[in-house]
C-alpha cells in the first residue's frame, strides 16, 4: 500500500545564538525516514526535546526542513512555497496540545469551527452552519448549537480538545497530526477523546500521526509506534510488540519508567535512566544514546552510528546490538 | 502517632456566582513518616486544600474553618503572624504546582535555596553550607549553586525546588504535582530522590496529584477527592486493590496500563461545577451504579481500621 | 454582540460613567466652538491689540463682586449711530450731538474712559469734535476736542475718514483730557493739582468722584458724555460712534493683562485640546500598532530596522528636536503634533511586538497556518484582536498624555502662537508675573481645564479597564 506521508531522510536543523559570535545548530530532526500508510496510526513517542513536535510540523510543512523530501501521497511537497499548497493545506490538519491556546479566546466556537471553511471558500453560510453544527455533533458537542456559540473560556479541557478535532476534521483532511492531543487534560478523560479520534478515524478514513511522551496511550491507540531520541528514529515496529519486547535499549528504560497504580511500587526504586538528555546542539558521536545505554560496548557504539534496520519482519532498530537479519 | 490532624477543614472563594466550596468538610491524618496520596481531578480542590493548610490565602476568601493539628498543636489558633514565623516552612513547607518555573530568573540558584534560612535568621555562612548539602543530597552537581535557573533544565529545577523546601527541615512536605511538567525518565528520578528523602529523612508528606500510578510510587495511604469532599480513604492496597467508591474505581479504570491487558475506560461527563454541585451525592451524575437513595448525602461508611467511602452503596441492607 | 456587552459593562462602571459624562461635555462645547468661532481665531482675534483695546486689563471675573463686598465698576459700552440732537447755526453749518447718559452706582470708578468714531465724510471744511463730560453734580468739564484732518495734496472731495480704521481715543490717558481735568480740578473742585501728577494717579477718580479728606471718593449718579460734531456742509456725515467705561471686573472669567476676554480664550481651548489629544493619540497609535504587529510578525531584517530605528528615536532627547523643528518651520501645532507622534510610538511599538511574538506562538496562530489561512488573514483575525483592548486602552491612555505634553510644550514657549489653548494661556499668565499678583483667573481656568481633560480621558481608561482586560473577562 502506497503511504499517505512519507519522510525521506528528513533533517530539520535549528540555528541558535550562542553569545555574540557563535551560532550553533540544534538539530532538532536529524536524518528521520517515515511512512505511514493510508488508514494507519502511527505513534510516535519520546522524550521532550526528542524533536516530535518539530517533526510533526514538518510533516504539515509548517517548517520546510532543512534537507530530505517529504511526499504527501507521492507527491513532493518538501519545497513547495507556502503559495503552491493551498491544495495540500485542505488535505492535511493538526489537532494541538494545549487545550487552552489552540483556540483563539476571541472567537465564538462557531467561528472557530468555521474558519478553515471560510479560509478555503467552501460553501455558503447556511451550508458552513450545517457543516459546523455536524461537526460538533460528531465530536459530541451537544446540544450542538448551545456549544456553537461558546467562548473558548466557557468549556473544560475535555471540551476544547474535542473543538480542537472538529476544527481539523472540517475540510475532511486524509491526515491528521495529533500532537499530545490529551497531556494536557486529566487522566480521566483521556481515553474518551482518544476513543473518539479512533471512531472518527474509522469513519473518516484518517491517517493519523499521534505524538506523545505516554507510551502507555501508544499502546492503546497506535498501530505502530516510532520511538525518537535527540532526532532520530531508534525503534519502529506493531504498537504491541513493541511495548512487550521492546528492543532498542531507550525503549526498554522508557517502558520501564512507566509507573502502574501498583501498591508495591513504593517499596521499591523505579528504575530510570542516568543523566539527562543531551541538547540537541550537541549530540554525542556515534550512537547518540550511547552516554546514557547500560548496554553501551566501548569500541563499537562511539564510534560506529549504528543505521535502522530490519531486525524482525516489520520491526526496524538502530542498535548495536541487533545484527541486520538481511546481512545475515 | 499523627504528625497531622486535619477535621472539617472548609475553604470556600466568593465570587460574582457565590461561593466556591473548594476545600469542604475534609478531614484525614498523616502519621509520622508517612506520605499520603490525594488524587482526584482537575479542579476538585487539590491545591485549595494545600494552600488551606499552609494558610497561603487568597484575597476572595469567603470562609476558612475547621481544625488543623500538626504535632498536636491546633493551627487556626495561632494568629497570621505566628504561623509565619513558626510554622509556615518550618515545620510544614510546600513545593508548589509549576514551582520550577516561578524560580526567580535573576538570582542564582544556590541562593534561593538559602533564602529561607537566611530570613528565619540563620547565619550567611552557614545558610550557604546548608545550601551546597542539601543540592548535594537532591543529586545536584555542586557548580549548580551560582548557577541561573534558565541554565538548569526542568528535572534539575525541580530538584533544586524541592531542595529549597528542605531547607528549614520541616516535619511535614506538600507536594503539589511536583513532576507532571516533566518526561517519565526524569519523573522517575525525582521520584526515586523523594523515596529517598521520605526514607532517610523521615519526612511526612502530602502529596497532590491527578495521576493515581504515579502517587503509588511513594503514597502509603490516599485520599480521593472529588468536588472538594474526601470520597475515599484507605490504605495503598486498599485504594490500589480494592476501591471500593465507585469514583475511585473509574478513576483506576481509566489509567492506562502498559503491563496488563485491560483496555483504559473513562469517566464521562465533566466534573461538577464547585458553585453549584449536584444535591445528594456530588458524583451523581457520572456514577454508574447511582440508585435511588444517591438524591441524598451520602454518609462516610468505615469499611475497615483503615478504609472509608462516602458511597450509599456501602449501606448494609435493612 | 460583544461590543454591547462591553459598552454595558463600561458604563456599569463608575469611572466609565463619570468619563463618558465628562467626554460628553468636551463634545458638546467643542462643536459649539467649531461652529461659531472663525478658523483664524487665533490670528484674526486673540493676537490681535485692536480687538481687545476697549476691554479692562487684568479685571477678575464679575462675578466675584459677590465676594468683595463693595460694588465693582461695570464694563459699560454705549453706542450710538444716530445723533441724539441736531444744532442747526447759521448757513448751512450744524453741530450733531451725541449724549452718552449712564448711571453711575459703583464703588470705584471705571478703569479707564475711551471713545471710538468710525466713519466721517466731509466735503470742504474739516469737521470740529468736541467731548464733554457732564457730572450728577451739574459741573462739567470739556475733555477733548479735535479736527478731522484735512485734505491732502491731490486728495478729492468728498473725503473719507475713520472709515477703515475707526479713530480710538483712549480719554482716561489722553494728555489734553488730563489737563483739562487738571484745570476742572483747581478751577471747580478747588484742588491743587498739576497735569504731571494727575497723569500718574489718573484722571478718572477725579472725574467720578468729589474731594475728601483721603483723596476721592466716587460721586454716583447720572453722568452723560456729550460728543458734539460740527459738519458744514450739508453732505457731510458721521457713521456711529461709541464710549466704553471701563470695568473694574470683567464677564465670566475675567481679561489677562492684553484684556483678552478669558472666555473666549479657554473656550477656543476645548476643540484645540480634543483634536490634540484625539489626532495625537490615534495616529500614534496606529503608528505604533502597525510597526510592532510588522516588527514582530514579519521578524527578520525588517524586524531589526524597526527595532533599531525606535531604539534611536527613544533615546533622543525631545525637547532640542522641538526647538530645532520649530526654527526650521516656525512654531506650528501640528509640528508638534506629529513630533508627539514621532516620539511616542516607539514606546508602543515595543509592547505590541513582544505580544505580537508571544501570540504568534500561541497555537491557534499555528493552528490558522495549518488550515492555509494566508498572513494577512492571521493578522487580521487572530492577532490583531488580541492586541486591541490594550490598543484601545493605549490609545485613550495616550490621549491626556498628548494634552499634557502640548500644555508643557507651550508652557516653554514652543506652542503654536495662531492657536491659542489652554497651555499657552497659562504660559502668558505665568509670563506675565500673573502668580505672584494674584491674578488666579488667569491661572487656575486653564490649569484646571488641563486637568479636566486629562482626568476624562484617565477615567475612561480605569472604565474599559476591567471590561477589556480578558483576565478579568475570564473570571466572570
Ligand atoms: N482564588 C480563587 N477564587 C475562586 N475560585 C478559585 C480560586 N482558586 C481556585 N478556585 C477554584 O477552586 C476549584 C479548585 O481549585 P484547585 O486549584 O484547588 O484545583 P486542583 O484540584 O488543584 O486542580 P489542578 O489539578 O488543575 O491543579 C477550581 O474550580 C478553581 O477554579
Ligand atoms: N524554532 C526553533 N528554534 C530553535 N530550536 C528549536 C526550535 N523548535 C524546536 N527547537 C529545538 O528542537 C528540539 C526538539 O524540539 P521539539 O520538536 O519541540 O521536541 P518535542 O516535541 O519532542 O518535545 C528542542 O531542543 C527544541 O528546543
Ligand atoms: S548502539 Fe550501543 S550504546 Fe547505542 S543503544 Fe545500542 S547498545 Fe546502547
Ligand atoms: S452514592 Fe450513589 S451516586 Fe454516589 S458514588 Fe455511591 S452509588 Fe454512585
Ligand atoms: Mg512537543
Ligand atoms: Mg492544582
Amino acid at each position: 500500500m502506497s503511504p499517505v506521508i512519507a519522510l525521506e531522510n528528513v533533517s530539520m536543523h535549528f540555528p541558535v545564538r550562542a553569545g555574540f559570535f557563535r551560532t550553533l545548530r540544534a538539530k532538532a530532526v536529524d536524518g528521520v525516514t517515515l511512512e505511514i500508510s493510508k488508514g494507519e496510526t502511527l505513534a510516535l513517542v519520546g522524550e521532550s526535546g526528542s524533536g516530535k513536535t518539530t517533526l510533526g510540523r514538518l510533516s504539515l510543512r509548517i517548517l520546510a526542513p532543512t534537507s530530505g523530501k517529504i511526499l504527501f501521497n507521492g507527491r513532493d511537497i518538501s519545497k513547495s512555497k507556502e503559495g503552491e499548497l493551498g491544495w495540500f493545506r485542505t488535505k492535511a490538519q493538526a489537532i494541538f496540545q494545549d487545550p487552552f491556546s489552540s483556540l483563539d479566546p476571541f472567537m465564538s466556537i462557531f467561528s472557530i469551527v468555521e474558519e478553515p471553511l471560510k479560509v478555503h471558500h467552501q460553501g455558503d453560510s447556511s451550508e458552513r452552519r450545517e457543516r459546523v453544527l455536524r461537526a460538533l455533533r460528531e465530536v459530541r458537542l451537544s446540544p450542538e448549537e448551545d456549544f456553537a456559540s461558546k467562548y473558548p473560556h466557557m468549556l473544560s479541557g475535555g471540551q476544547r480538545q474535542r473543538v480542537n478535532i472538529a476544527r481539523a476534521l472540517m475540510l475532511r483532511p486524509e491526515y491528521v497530526v495529533a500532537d499530545e492531543p490529551v497531556s494536557m487534560i486529566d487522566v480521566s478523560t483521556r481515553m474518551e477523546i482518544l476513543q473518539l479520534l479512533k471512531e472518527l478515524q474509522r469513519s473518516h478514513g484518517l491517517t493519523i500521526f499521534y505524538i506523545t511522551h505516554d507510551i502507555a496511550t501508544a499502546r492503546h491507540f497506535a498501530d505502530r509506534v516510532a520511538v525518537m531520541y535527540l532526532g532520530r528514529i531508534v525503534e519502529i515496529g506493531p504498537s504491541e510488540e513493541v511495548v512487550k519486547e521492546p528492543l532498542h535499549p531507550y525503549t526498554i528504560a522508557l517502558i520501564e519508567a512507566v509507573p502502574e497504580p501498583d501498591p508495591s511500587n513504593r517499596l521499591r526504586e523505579r528504575s530510570s535512566l542516568p543523566g539527562e538528555q543531551p541538547s540537541p546542539t550537541s549530540i554525542p558521536v556515534a550512537c547518540r544514546f550511547h552516554p546514557r545505554c547500560r548496554f553501551f560496548m566501548p569500541g563499537k557504539c562511539d564510534v560506529i552510528d549504528p543505521p535502522l534496520i530490519e531486525v524482525k519482519k516489520g520491526r526496524y532498530v538502530a542498535c548495536h546490538l541487533y545484527p541486520d537479519s538481511k546481512a545475515r | 502517632m499523627a504528625i497531622l490532624e486535619v477535621d472539617s477543614l472548609r475553604l470556600y472563594y466568593s465570587t460574582e456566582r457565590g461561593p466556591v466550596r473548594a476545600v469542604d468538610d475534609v478531614s484525614f491524618t498523616i502519621g509520622e513518616g508517612e506520605a499520603l496520596g490525594v488524587v482526584g481531578e482537575s479542579g476538585c480542590g487539590k491545591t485549595s486544600l494545600a494552600s488551606a493548610l499552609m494558610r497561603l490565602l487568597p484575597r476572595n476568601l469567603a470562609s476558612y474553618s475547621g481544625s488543623v493539628k500538626l504535632d498536636g498543636e491546633e493551627l487556626m489558633r495561632l494568629s497570621d503572624e505566628e504561623f509565619r514565623s513558626r510554622v509556615r516552612w518550618k515545620k510544614m513547607a510546600m513545593v508548589f504546582q509549576g514551582a520550577m518555573n516561578s524560580l526567580n530568573p535573576v538570582l542564582r540558584v544556590g541562593f534561593q535555596v538559602a533564602e529561607p534560612l537566611i530570613a528565619s535568621g540563620g547565619s550567611g555562612e552557614e545558610a550557604k553550607r546548608t545550601a551546597r548539602e542539601l543540592l548535594h543530597q537532591v543529586g545536584l552537581p555542586p557548580e549548580v549553586y551560582g548557577r541561573f535557573p534558565n541554565e538548569l533544565s526542568g528535572g534539575m529545577k525541580q530538584r533544586a525546588v524541592i531542595a529549597m523546601s528542605l531547607v528549614l527541615s520541616p516535619a511535614l512536605l506538600i507536594l503539589d504535582e511536583p513532576t507532571s511538567a516533566l518526561d517519565v525518565s526524569v519523573q522517575a528520578q525525582v521520584m526515586n530522590l523523594l523515596k529517598r528523602l521520605k526514607r532517610e529523612r523521615k519526612i511526612s508528606a502530602l502529596f497532590i496529584t491527578h495521576d493515581i500510578a504515579l502517587a503509588s510510587d511513594i503514597c502509603d495511604r490516599f485520599a480521593v477527592l472529588y468536588s472538594g469532599q474526601i470520597v475515599e480513604l484507605g490504605d495503598a492496597d486498599d485504594i490500589l486493590i480494592h476501591p471500593k467508591h465507585p469514583y475511585t474505581q473509574k478513576l483506576l479504570s481509566s489509567t492506562p496500563r502498559l503491563r496488563s491487558e485491560s483496555e483504559p475506560e473513562f469517566i464521562p461527563g465533566v466534573p461538577p461545577d464547585l458553585v453549584n454541585p449536584p444535591s445528594g451525592c456530588r458524583f451523581r451524575p457520572r456514577c454508574p451504579y447511582a440508585f435511588e437513595p444517591c438524591t441524598r448525602d451520602p454518609p462516610i461508611y468505615s469499611l475497615s481500621a483503615s478504609q472509608a467511602s462516602r458511597c450509599w452503596l456501602h449501606q448494609s441492607p435493612p | 454582540m460583544i461590543g454591547r456587552g462591553v459598552l454595558r459593562d463600561f458604563l456599569k462602571t463608575g469611572s466609565g460613567r463619570m468619563g463618558s459624562l465628562f467626554l460628553g461635555t468636551l463634545l458638546l462645547v467643542s462643536v459649539y466652538v467649531a461652529a461659531t468661532y472663525p478658523l483664524d481665531f487665533g490670528t484674526r482675534s486673540w493676537r490681535n491689540p485692536a480687538v481687545w483695546a476697549d476691554y479692562p486689563k487684568s479685571a477678575p471675573p464679575a462675578w466675584t463682586n459677590v465676594f468683595s463686598g463693595s460694588r465693582e465698576a461695570e464694563q459699560q459700552v454705549l453706542r450710538l449711530s444716530q445723533p441724539t440732537q441736531v444744532l442747526t447755526g447759521g448757513g448751512s453749518g450744524r453741530t450733531l450731538a451725541y449724549e452718552f447718559g449712564t448711571n453711575f452706582q459703583s464703588d470705584v470708578p471705571p478703569t479707564f474712559m475711551s471713545f471710538t468714531l468710525s466713519g466721517v465724510t466731509f466735503q470742504d471744511r474739516s469737521p470740529v469734535v468736541t467731548v464733554t463730560l457732564l457730572r450728577p453734580d451739574q459741573t462739567q468739564v470739556l475733555l477733548y476736542s479735535f479736527v478731522v484732518r484735512g485734505p491732502a495734496a491731490g486728495e478729492r472731495a468728498p473725503f473719507n475718514r475713520y472709515y477703515e480704521t475707526p479713530l480710538r481715543v483712549e480719554l482716561s490717558s489722553d494728555q489734553t483730557a488730563i489737563s483739562s481735568t487738571a484745570d476742572f480740578a483747581r478751577s471747580t473742585l478747588g484742588l491743587d493739582v498739576d497735569a504731571s501728577a494727575l497723569a500718574r494717579t489718573g484722571i478718572l477718580n477725579v472725574l467720578f468722584g468729589t474731594p475728601d479728606y483721603q483723596g476721592f471718593k466716587v460721586l454716583k449718579g447720572a453722568y452723560a458724555t456729550r460728543v458734539a460734531v460740527q459738519l458744514s456742509d450739508p453732505a457731510d456725515q458721521v457713521g456711529s460712534l461709541s464710549l466704553v467705561l471701563g470695568g473694574s471686573t470683567f464677564g465670566l472669567m475675567g481679561t489677562d493683562s492684553l484684556g483678552r476676554d478669558l472666555a473666549i480664550g479657554l473656550l477656543f481651548g476645548f476643540p484645540v485640546a480634543l483634536l490634540i489629544a484625539l489626532v495625537t493619540s490615534t495616529l500614534t497609535t496606529l503608528v505604533g500598532a502597525l510597526a510592532g504587529i510588522l516588527s514582530g510578525y514579519a521578524g527578520g531584517k525588517t524586524d531589526t530596522l524597526i527595532q533599531r530605528v525606535s531604539d534611536v528615536l527613544n533615546n533622543i532627547p525631545l525637547l532640542p528636536i522641538l526647538i530645532f523643528l520649530a526654527f526650521l518651520f516656525g512654531q506650528k501645532l501640528w509640528v508638534v503634533i506629529l513630533v508627539l507622534i514621532v516620539f511616542s510610538w516607539p514606546g508602543l511599538t515595543v509592547i505590541i511586538r513582544s505580544m505580537v511574538l508571544q501570540i504568534k506562538s500561541e497555537q491557534f496562530v499555528e493552528a490558522a497556518r495549518v488550515i492555509g489561512a494566508p498572513r494577512m488573514q492571521i493578522v487580521l483575525r487572530h492577532i490583531l484582536p488580541q492586541t486591541a483592548p490594550y490598543l484601545l486602552a493605549q490609545m485613550i491612555f495616550l490621549a491626556p498624555a498628548a494634552i499634557l505634553a502640548e500644555a508643557a510644550l507651550s508652557f516653554l514657549g514652543l506652542g503654536d502662537p495662531s492657536i491659542p489653548t489652554w497651555g499657552q494661556i497659562l504660559d502668558s499668565g505665568f509670563r506675565s508675573g500673573a502668580v505672584y499678583v494674584g491674578f488666579w483667573w488667569w491661572i487656575l481656568p486653564p490649569g484646571l481645564l488641563i486637568v479636566f481633560t486629562a482626568m476624562t480621558f484617565i477615567l475612561i481608561s480605569l472604565g474599559l479597564e476591567p471590561v477589556v482586560n480578558p483576565k478579568f473577562r475570564r473570571t466572570r
